[in-house]
């Protein structure tokens, strides 16, 4: 074949996997507004509102969780003292997108609401190019419907950083298993400023950096760009250093009313969650038991993984980023958490057995609807 | 029913760390690990019944003494309020030179459980119990392969439960600094045997600062270099100089009142047991085998009953 053949073939590839990841970017999308489409007939249905769903979704999500922190964030930047300085907490890579946006789309729940489908979108795309390189085609279909359907998916079109750390650690997960060092750093670093999880990345990060250099049989200089991944954490602790004087300043005001939230060891944080769940019987289903369930499905899925040959380093991560999330004390977003536990999606298109893979989506979709239904509804999904 | 989910769920995620380091070392082509993959599981395996049948039958006894009080399987502290246990409560958060001049207790035990202590929101306590736990299937397992060099497998099982069967073996999996030391040795003892010298002289030193008998591999280090002897022979001076350092270093603590039982009788047994393989390539028949594993744990069960109910 000659260089002009192979050019011309390379191009139909390109334009072919073009098409291939907008379709994918277009299903990602389009199905959570699905998901969110259903739920909302069904409100609709039960009287729960008479605005069409962009009214109201505009008029509930505005307000819900987070979302006005983040606003706030964008709008004023962190403040020193006062009432908003425990603001602080939260991280900044989310905030300062919503505020480059907005010079675009002046509305800045819009603009936040339009960067999460965007990289829930690209995401998806990733999602499918790692599992792709990972199992196979078949698989990175698997993986992508599992990911749709995660029952607290509704956090990912709406102004959370959800969608943004997904793709951030999925491009870094990706580039990780290209070898391509310097993204596997910016990438972790991105995400590393937008989540406390992302840290987490440095972990499949170096492992497969010196699995590589061994391959190598020398020491490679480019491998060192994963350590850009902790510098994202340093960048946020010099941002609380540099606004309120103090490294750690964020670990206060976590302690502090409203989030009462201190680090405690994962079998600590688990007897409390048992606990809470016996006490707070309204919110043991929306929150408690989901998080225990999930914890120990994820522990369990990784060593499936590890037995099914999915990358040790994917593997790796999942442990690491369900290690830090189940750390905080006082957890009641732990299903938000889970749904960026990206290898879960990696195990779940490993399985073989198509029954299996089957009533475990069908019942993640039914548990979809049913939890973007109660998040519109106004109950304690967080 | 919340402190067994909670427990539950932290062993789980320290033994998906360890399953992750293990599977890392197979990646970076450790030859050791590969050939050794089905060894290592199946001493581990071993290893972590005992550990766990033996936290069990403690929590079991002390759970009927206080009537069945709300007391958690792993809180040790509590249900094994024993010497050196109950020491080491105090010493993990706050070490100072005291505790050796006045017990005889070496820092780098306590020093680690207090830098992972200090990384995991001062859970000293807990830490001291990881690591000593975890040390204790590292031990078990080093004694293992350590045995599997010397002997067949048959025998080499049969000596690894009389060794789990001796009384005061329950140390091994408790948070104390001879759980961390006996980690460290059973560690020396594989490298010294694997002529790697330089590697078993670090360990060598680590087991100097971390208990009073790690004098005993610093000798056994100088009789390898003076004796220049290998295999079975090396074996065999090792286990006497073993024997011979223990007895001399627990009749000095014995005499200062340093130390306690179970801390003398492991090492002492360890030594005993590795001049039977080396001795000789017969094995005790099985009723022998037997009998001798049902008086070690009826010993063991006199001790550990014993202890927890105060009696001595």
């Amino acid at each position: 074949m000659d260089n002009i053949e192979k050019k011309s073939l390379h191009n139909i590839c390109d334009k072919a996997n073009m098409l291939r990841y907008l379709k994918i970017f277009l299903v990602t999308v389009g199905i959570h507004w699905v998901i969110m489409g259903l739920a909302y007939i069904l409100f609709y249905k039960l009287g729960g509102t008479t605005k069409d769903l962009f009214s109201y979704f505009y008029e509930k999500y505005n307000v819900c969780g987070d979302t006005e922190h983040y606003i706030n964030i964008a709008k004023n930047g962190y403040y020193s003292s006062g009432e908003y300085a425990n603001l602080i907490v939260f991280y900044p890579l989310y905030p300062l997108l919503i505020r480059i946006v907005s010079f675009i789309v002046p509305n800045y729940f819009i603009a936040g609401v339009l960067i999460s489908n965007v990289c829930l979108g690209v995401s998806g795309c990733y999602l499918y190019r790692l599992v792709n390189k990972e199992l196979g085609a078949d698989k990175a279909v698997d993986s992508l419907m599992i990911y749709l359907v995660y029952p607290f998916g509704v956090f990912t079109v709406t102004v959370f950083t959800e969608s943004l750390f997904l793709m951030l650690a999925l491009m870094c997960l990706t580039y990780i298993k290209e070898e391509k060092w310097f993204a596997v750093g910016i990438t972790g670093l991105l995400a590393a400023l937008s989540r406390s999880q992302g840290i987490a990345l440095l972990v499949p990060a170096v492992y497969e950096a010196i699995l590589y250099m061994k391959r190598q049989k020398k020491f490679k200089f480019n491998c060192l760009w994963v350590l850009q991944i902790p510098c994202g954490t340093f960048i946020y602790l010099l941002i609380n250093q540099i606004v309120q004087g103090d490294w750690r300043a964020f670990v206060e005001h976590q302690k502090a009313e409203p989030w009462y939230n201190t680090s405690h060891w994962i079998s600590d944080n688990l007897v409390q969650h048992f606990n809470s769940a016996i006490d707070y019987s309204y919110l043991s289903w929306l929150i408690y038991w989901v998080q225990i369930i999930l914890y120990f499905v994820g522990i369990v899925a990784l060593v499936y993984g590890l037995y099914k040959g999915v990358s040790k380093s994917l593997i790796a991560f999942g442990g690491a980023y369900i290690f830090l999330s189940y750390l905080h004390g006082w957890l009641i977003s732990g299903p938000r958490y889970m749904m960026c536990c990206v290898t879960l999606y990696i195990v779940y298109a490993s399985i073989d057995n198509r029954r299996i893979k089957g009533a475990i989506l069908a019942l993640c979709s039914v548990l979809a609807v049913f939890y973007t239904l109660l998040s519109i509804q106004g109950h304690a999904i967080m | 029913m919340a402190n067994f989910t909670g427990a539950l769920g932290g062993c789980l995620m320290i033994a998906l760390i360890i399953l992750l380091f293990y599977k890392f070392l197979e990646d970076l082509g450790v030859n050791y690990i590969k050939e050794n993959g089905k060894s290592i599981a199946c001493y581990f395996g071993g290893a972590l019944v005992f550990g766990l049948l033996y936290l069990l039958a403690g929590f079991i006894i002390f759970s009927v003494q206080n009537d069945g009080s709300g007391v958690a399987l792993f809180d040790v502290f509590s249900i094994w309020n024993i010497q050196p246990v109950s020491d080491t409560m105090g010493l993990v958060s706050d070490y100072s030179g005291d505790a050796f001049s006045m017990q005889g207790y070496l820092p780098l035990y306590y020093l680690l459980s207090k830098c992972f202590g200090n990384i995991l929101f001062e859970m000293y306590q807990e830490c001291a119990f990881y690591i000593s736990f975890l040390s204790g299937i590292i031990t078990c397992v080093s004694w293992g392969l350590f045995l599997k060099k010397y002997s067949d497998n048959e025998k080499a099982t049969d000596v690894f439960i009389m060794l789990l069967c001796v009384p005061g073996s329950i140390m091994l999996f408790l948070p104390c600094s001879f759980s961390f030391y006996m980690a460290l040795f059973s560690v020396f003892l594989l490298f010294l045997h694997s002529d790697k010298k330089v590697v078993a002289g670090i360990f060598a030193i680590m087991c100097c600062l971390t208990h009073i008998f790690g004098i005993v591999p610093i000798v056994m280090l100088i009789a390898t270099y003076i004796g220049k002897t290998k295999g079975v022979e090396s074996l065999l001076r090792n286990g006497i100089v073993m024997v011979a350092g223990q007895v001399v270093l627990c009749g000095i603590c014995i005499a200062i009142g340093w130390g306690s039982l179970a801390e003398y009788m492991v090492p002492c047994a360890l030594g005993v047991l590795l001049l039977y393989c080396g001795k000789t390539d017969k094995r005790l028949s099985y009723g022998a085998t037997s009998m001798i594993n049902l008086s070690l744990v009826l010993v063991s069960g006199y001790y550990i009953v014993g202890k927890l109910m105060s009696v001595f």
